[in-house]
């Protein structure tokens, strides 16, 4: 009975039910399962969170990504990065740039960061369902993502963290790709 | 004081036969009477925001929207939970143990100080106006939060603060006092680690707010944004493990008093308490695996709460309890695999609080959290709306409907009244669960598929997909549900005006299954120490495991038909 004492001074001592036991195993067994997937899809997973992010001050942020604006070709349809370096900025309340130009089976290392307050970086295959990443824009970190296409199409950037009162008027960014080598 | 509160009166509770201290009572239905209004303030609040992310009716304007889910979500996920949980506290302490609280004005200096900074907090972003940042649940540094937001957030905490010293206190002097140097009933020692993970997580609250409250009067020029999300957290995170904590307290309190059922095993059950308290700060980390600075080997350590040993915790609690239960009920005669199952009092309010908030807490909060809260995995669901739709399914499927079913003892055996009806407080409780049922599941679901954000006051603006659909379920889900907690309210509120006057002590009727109080602890050597047969427990157990694996496994497959991201 749960609102007195146990009535057995040594219920340390008592056997656990078969059962329980039964479950105990199955409770371990599965906590093991579970924890070792993490590593296990590390070394054979395609799709892992990504570690690697530096500080950087928003001043800094604000000349790399103008920078990096500079050097790469500006198309009809969005900047084409001049390496597989791409920056992309969240800021109240627009991504800059808003669209850039990519090709299948590159591996390219966005860096985003925000000069001003947290974002997300969310991005989504256009027209699919169950097919998107989600990230947090910390402003302070850049934060370096790994991304390869490996099917063309046009992927939809959205800001999925609260930015302030003009947070749903964001407007969204564009990932053009395009078929590759 | 203290002399004075130990000659003061006690009366006889007729049903679990404990000796209530009378002045227990007030301080102990005031907070429990302020928490249901936080809960009726925030489920009113629930259906603007219901009838604003259904697209098709779009009820409320943006900045509208933002004020009404700041005070949705501090009502609910603050308010209610806080101050209930501080009446379930003076009760596991002064009314369990039998004892007067150690100070009765350190009681009331509680209140007081809680309620003013709720109000302070909740005024602010009511009527701060367009020229500063709504905070939401989360406030992340460095919006542009009203200072005066963050203080009430912070004198709130320190009234919970003195909450928490008095509930330390208490138990400590029943237990000096106690010259059998017996151990704690276990509703008791359940209270104990939601105090101690209470302690912890609002601590990290304290000095994230009192950080950013510097930053935001200007006393500190920067914040770490980062820094200021782990710590948040701590709260964040850690505020959701007291509702845990407490509300598996409330189910072996529920087992109880529904079937007189006592845990199968006070070694297993106690470790597990003790694993919470070990293991689930750590849950603060599900919030950063999809954010910069930190580690991959950070992210699997802290996501798997240290290789899952509170998810274990859990595990062992959902075989425990219904297996108390099964052993109960076969004791009574009940027999075959399910026979006892058929045969609970499923038209009791008590029992049926228990099983509704122990199944969708499972099914839904449990198998959602585990996935989620996985560093891969959480890459799909980060930001979207399938976060909120887990924690309503843990912290309002679960926890509220066990408070619900807690509050509506409450009401017969602390202040001692009728309830109107118990057929309408059981009809409630499966009413209210399969709605916000329902909830839980349009939110998961659009969030996991479609990829809608969470925290947005316009998705129909995007061009991402949408499903009408299920945003047409969650805003009428959503409706139904705010009836249903109308329903506990009216019903809790007419009890505890009109219902019949109930008797006090000399015991009416034991509960099946022996209710020794604490006094009269003796054992009983008729009452078999080990239960024998559990099977059906664990057959229902390894179905839940199943569908748990199940899910599990087809979201790595899900995940493994994106593109490269590393």
């Amino acid at each position: 009975m749960s609102l007195a004492s146990p009535s057995e001074r040594n219920w340390w001592d008592l056997p656990v039910a078969v059962h329980e036991k039964v479950w105990l195993i199955v409770a371990v067994a599965t906590g093991l399962v579970l924890f070792l997937m993490m590593p296990f899809w590390h070394v054979v997973g395609r799709q892992n969170s990504s570690a690697t992010s530096y500080r950087v001050a928003a001043q800094t942020w604000y000349t790399k990504v103008n920078d990096w604006v500079k050097t790469a070709k500006v198309g009809s349809k969005g900047v084409e990065p001049p390496g597989t370096d791409v920056y992309l900025s969240a800021m109240r309340y627009q991504f800059y740039p808003n669209s850039v130009v990519l090709k299948t089976g590159v591996e390219y290392r966005f860096h985003v960061s925000s000069p001003d307050v947290n974002h997300g970086f969310s991005v989504h295959k256009d027209g699919a369902t169950a097919q998107k990443v989600n990230f947090q824009v910390v402003p302070g970190y850049d934060y370096v993502i790994t991304m390869e296409f490996s099917e063309p199409g046009v992927y939809t950037i959205v800001c999925t963290e609260y930015c302030g009162l003009g947070h749903h008027e964001m407007k969204e960014g564009k990932i053009i790709v395009e078929g590759g080598r | 004081m203290s002399s004075k509160s130990a000659r003061a009166d006690y009366w006889t509770c007729a049903v679990t036969g404990l000796r209530v201290h009378e002045a227990t009572v007030p301080p102990l239905l005031v907070n429990a009477v302020t928490a249901i209004g936080f809960l009726l303030l925030g489920g009113l609040l629930s259906v603007l925001l219901a009838l604003t992310r259904w697209e098709a009716v779009h009820l409320l304007p943006a900045n509208w929207y933002y004020v009404t889910l700041t005070l949705h979500a501090w009502s609910m996920l603050g308010f209610w939970m806080i101050f209930f949980e501080i009446a379930i506290l003076y009760f596991a302490s002064s009314v369990v143990l039998q004892v007067p609280l150690a100070s009765l004005r350190a009681a009331w200096l509680a209140y007081v100080v809680m309620i003013g900074g709720a109000l302070l907090a909740a005024v602010t972003v009511l009527v701060q106006g367009d020229g500063w940042d709504q905070p939401l649940l989360t406030s992340y540094a460095p919006l542009k939060i009203h200072p005066l937001f963050l203080l009430g957030a912070i004198i709130f905490a320190v009234g919970a603060f003195v909450g928490l010293g008095l509930f330390f206190a208490t138990v400590w002097r029943a237990q000096r006092a106690d010259i059998e140097r017996r151990s704690l009933p276990l509703v008791v020692f359940g209270a104990v680690v939601a105090a101690i993970i209470a302690t912890e997580s609002l601590l990290g609250g304290a000095v994230a707010y009192g950080w950013y409250f510097l930053y935001t009067i200007g006393v500190i020029p920067t914040i770490d944004a980062e820094m200021y999300r782990v710590l948040f957290w701590l709260l964040g995170h850690g505020s959701q493990q007291i509702n845990l904590a407490a509300m598996v307290t409330s189910w072996y309190l529920l087992a109880y008093i529904a079937v007189g059922a006592r845990t199968v095993s006070e070694k297993v059950s106690r470790t597990a308490f003790i694993m919470y308290a070990l293991f689930i700060n750590l849950g603060a980390a599900h919030h950063i695996l999809s954010d910069p600075g930190v580690s991959n080997a950070w992210r699997i350590f802290n996501a798997s709460y240290a290789v899952y040993g509170a998810v274990m915790a859990s595990l062992i609690h959902a075989f425990a309890i219904p297996g108390s239960v099964e052993w109960a009920l076969r004791r009574q005669g009940h027999t075959g695999l399910f026979g006892w199952l058929r045969n609970a009092p499923w038209g009791n309010p008590a029992f049926a609080s228990l099983a509704v908030s122990l199944t969708l807490f499972g099914v839904l909060g449990g198998i959602t959290g585990v996935t989620f809260g996985t560093e891969q995995l959480n890459m799909m669901v980060h930001n979207t709306l399938a976060i909120p739709g887990h924690f309503h399914a843990t912290v309002v499927a679960g926890t509220t409907i066990a408070f619900m079913g807690i509050a509506y003892q409450v009401i017969q055996l602390i202040a001692r009244r009728d309830l109107l009806s118990r057929q309408l407080a059981t009809f409630q409780l499966y009413f209210y669960g399969a709605a916000m049922a329902a909830v839980s599941v349009a939110m998961i679901w659009l969030g996991y598929f479609f990829g809608t954000p969470r925290r947005h006051a316009a998705t129909a603006a995007l061009s991402i997909v949408r499903s009408p659909l299920l945003e047409a379920v969650l805003g009428i889900a959503a409706m139904l549900a705010v009836v249903g907690g109308i329903l506990f309210l009216a019903l809790a509120v007419l009890s505890l005006l009109g219902g019949s006057r109930r008797p006090v002590g000399p015991r009416l009727a034991p509960i099946a299954g022996g209710a020794d109080a604490r006094s009269t602890s003796t054992p009983s050597p008729e009452a078999a120490p080990v239960p024998h047969d559990l099977s059906g427990t664990l057959t229902l157990c390894l179905i839940f495991l199943a569908l748990l694996l199940a899910i599990y496994a087809t979201h790595w497959v899900n995940l493994a038909s994106l593109w490269g991201v590393r």
